[in-house]
């Protein structure tokens, strides 16, 4: 069928088109050629899905028609099909979103090589979702850890230099310890391909053979990606990276970088490990308990923060931690409400830093609370954009975070276990923890300015981030009202990984 | 005990390493040294990917008539081949910001960096979060 190909079109559209990007920079229509290659994307993905969730199947994709176990093979089911489809129009919204910071803060001559290394971020967010060998899916982790350091960097101050090379050590280590865990995987069953993997994982732990070289190989790369996704205790290069890059980079990094890797660990647990005795034995409790402490000393550290950028990066480190909360459950149900916090928190982080982006801009520059009391005034979209991501990831009814809250509430009443208590005592506090760092900041920002005459205003025509403001609320309400289509969908999509 | 650690002298050898460059990567202040690092690191990968694929006496993985013996397996070459050119372009964009770095603060600790770092620009950064 021709929308077998999607996944390969979508992935060669990007990485093709990013390498155009340089060139028609110099014309000025690097940002027209990448929206327009997000959104046929999108567009592609959309098809994809709809003919996956009505037929109810998935498949595989085999690179260069070579069977099974020489080959590589893409994968994509109802899940990979959504998944796309969120990252490509997140992608979109906060490259639009961004566009006037990224004028503003990034050299003229460099935004072409700047569109070059977000869409080869983004080629490799899709890869991670689609592909279905463990050895390419380290060569994207690779891929986009490089990108996304160099995006941090690509502000060129000095600070946000330094925090690119924090990023990198940590990348560093990270990737080492998923090359590392591959390897000993590869030693024992002599496969990458993740169906092979299972098998073989599924027959050698019947049979009691190898299952602590087994077990070591899935701590170690669920650790590396734990490390690259800024899960507590390894987050402390998450915020210096997130806060000093420019609008639309921090957006989406945070918004969807941290997710390709998660995407990484759902296929680990499901797809390669499903079913066998490995993570049964600790690597769930640790899951769990990481992702609780992180949860709440993650919240706790973005109350002292007095930079914006940085309130909001901490907090990603305690929505992450939500999803590795949902992981430890070990149901499926926890893994389908860590996919569900997965897209809910990239359609409201991304919306949150464009619009403090746009704030910042209008308060000339300065990230302090102090300097930005009042610019929702004079930004009513941003303002209000920035507002109800807040109040999203406070939980309140009717929007995108509620809904993912539900339902790591439900997967964890539903698990039972010891994990109940923890889990749903662990969701109220740091919901009212998140709210007592939102709720004074969304107040300042509406509050009166001290002192009016003497702010620095600056005037703008350009509305890009105002669109791309408008449809991240739209979707956000979309995703806090329409919970049971989604959850039923990505159960489908769980089923068929 | 002894003839295990010999049989196993690659795997062994590719452990120490790997903690070795771990902890440079980690622990040391100078940039140079944690490139130096991630590079032992990645190169320990190497080693046991390499010596798994390994046979002793085995020749190359090439098609013959003649050929009777057994051959290396050739698919760890491949993952080191790839895991080479990852690691060259990790260590490339590595360097590259440590130059940069240097440039504007000319020094290459980290410490002093992120220290002078805050002395230009007061007020937003907070002290807990320096240490790497």
């Amino acid at each position: 069928m021709l929308a077998f190909n999607i996944p390969f079109i979508s992935l060669f559209l990007a990485l093709l088109s990013a390498i155009a990007l340089p060139f028609v920079s110099r014309r000025g229509w690097a940002l027209a050629v990448t929206q327009a290659v997000q959104v046929i994307i999108a567009a592609l993905s959309a098809v994809l899905l709809v003919q996956l969730a009505s037929t109810g199947e998935s498949f595989t994709f085999m690179m260069g028609h070579f069977p099974a176990p020489w080959g590589n093979e893409l994968k994509a089911g109802p899940l990979e099909a959504l998944l796309a489809l969120v990252f490509s129009l997140v992608m979109f919204l906060s490259m639009t979103g961004g566009a006037v910071d990224m004028r503003k803060e990034i050299r003229e001559e460099a935004q072409g090589r700047y569109f070059l290394l977000m869409q080869l971020l983004y080629a490799s967010l899709l890869a991670m979702v689609y592909t279905n060998d463990l050895f390419t899916a380290y060569v994207f982790i690779e891929i986009s850890a490089i990108t996304a350091c160099v995006a941090v960097a690509a502000k060129e101050s000095g600070k946000s230099i330094a925090a690119a090379i924090r990023y990198l050590v940590f990348s560093g280590i990270g990737s080492g310890l998923v090359l590392l865990g591959i390897s000993v995987l590869y030693a024992i069953t002599g496969n990458l391909l993740m169906e092979s993997l299972h098998e073989s994982i599924t027959e050698m732990t019947a049979k009691g053979e190898y299952v602590l070289p087994l077990t070591v190989s899935a701590l170690l790369m669920i650790v590396g990606l734990a490390v690259k996704s800024a899960q507590f205790p390894f987050h402390s290069w998450l915020p210096d990276a997130h806060s000093n890059a420019t609008t639309s980079a921090s957006a989406i990094l945070s918004g969807l970088v941290l997710k390709g890797y998660i995407v990484l660990v759902i296929k680990l647990i499901i797809r390669v490990f499903g079913g066998s005795v490995i993570l049964n034995m600790f690597i769930q409790e640790l899951l769990f308990i990481l992702g609780l402490c992180g949860m709440i000393y993650a919240s706790l550290a973005a109350m002292r923060q007095e930079d914006v950028k940085r309130m909001i990066a901490y907090s990603s480190t305690a929505q992450i931690a939500y999803i590795f909360l949902a992981f430890g459950l070990g149901t499926r149900a926890g893994v389908a409400a860590a996919c569900f916090q997965v897209i809910a928190h990239a359609f409201t982080k991304p919306m949150i830093f464009v619009s403090a982006g746009a704030l910042i801009r209008v308060r000339g520059g300065s990230h302090d609370f102090g300097a930005l009391r009042g610019a929702a005034r004079q930004d009513i979209i941003a303002g209000l954009g920035f507002t109800v991501g807040g109040l999203s990831l406070c939980g309140l009814p009717l929007l995108a975070g509620f809904s993912a809250k539900y339902s790591i509430a439900t997967a964890a009443i539903s698990g039972g276990g010891w994990q109940m208590i923890p889990a749903l005592l662990g969701l109220a506090v740091s919901s009212v923890l998140n709210a007592m760092y939102y709720i004074p900041a969304i107040l300042a920002i509406w509050g009166r300015h001290a002192d009016e005459t003497k702010l620095t205003v600056v005037s703008e025509k350009r509305s890009e981030h105002t669109f791309a403001i408008l449809c991240f609320l739209v979707i956000n309400v979309i995703l806090g009202v329409v919970i049971q289509p989604i959850t039923s969908l990505i159960y489908q999509g769980l089923a068929l990984l | 005990m002894l003839e295990l650690i010999v049989q196993q002298r690659y795997y062994i050898g590719a452990v120490i390493l790997f903690t070795i460059g771990l902890a440079t990567l980690f622990l040391h202040r100078n940039l140079i040294k944690k490139i130096i690092g991630l590079n032992l690191m990645d190169t320990a990968v190497f080693l046991f990917l390499a010596s798994m694929g390994y046979v002793e006496g085995g020749t190359a993985p090439i098609f013959s008539f003649a050929a009777e013996r057994a051959y290396i397996n050739p698919v760890p070459g491949g993952l080191v081949l790839t895991g080479i050119v990852v690691a060259v372009s990790t260590t490339a964009v590595f360097l590259a910001l440590t130059c940069r770095l240097y440039e504007k603060y000319r020094s290459l600790d980290l410490d002093v960096i992120l220290m002078r770092a805050r002395e230009r620009h007061p007020g937003t950064e907070h002290a807990q979060n320096t240490q790497v």
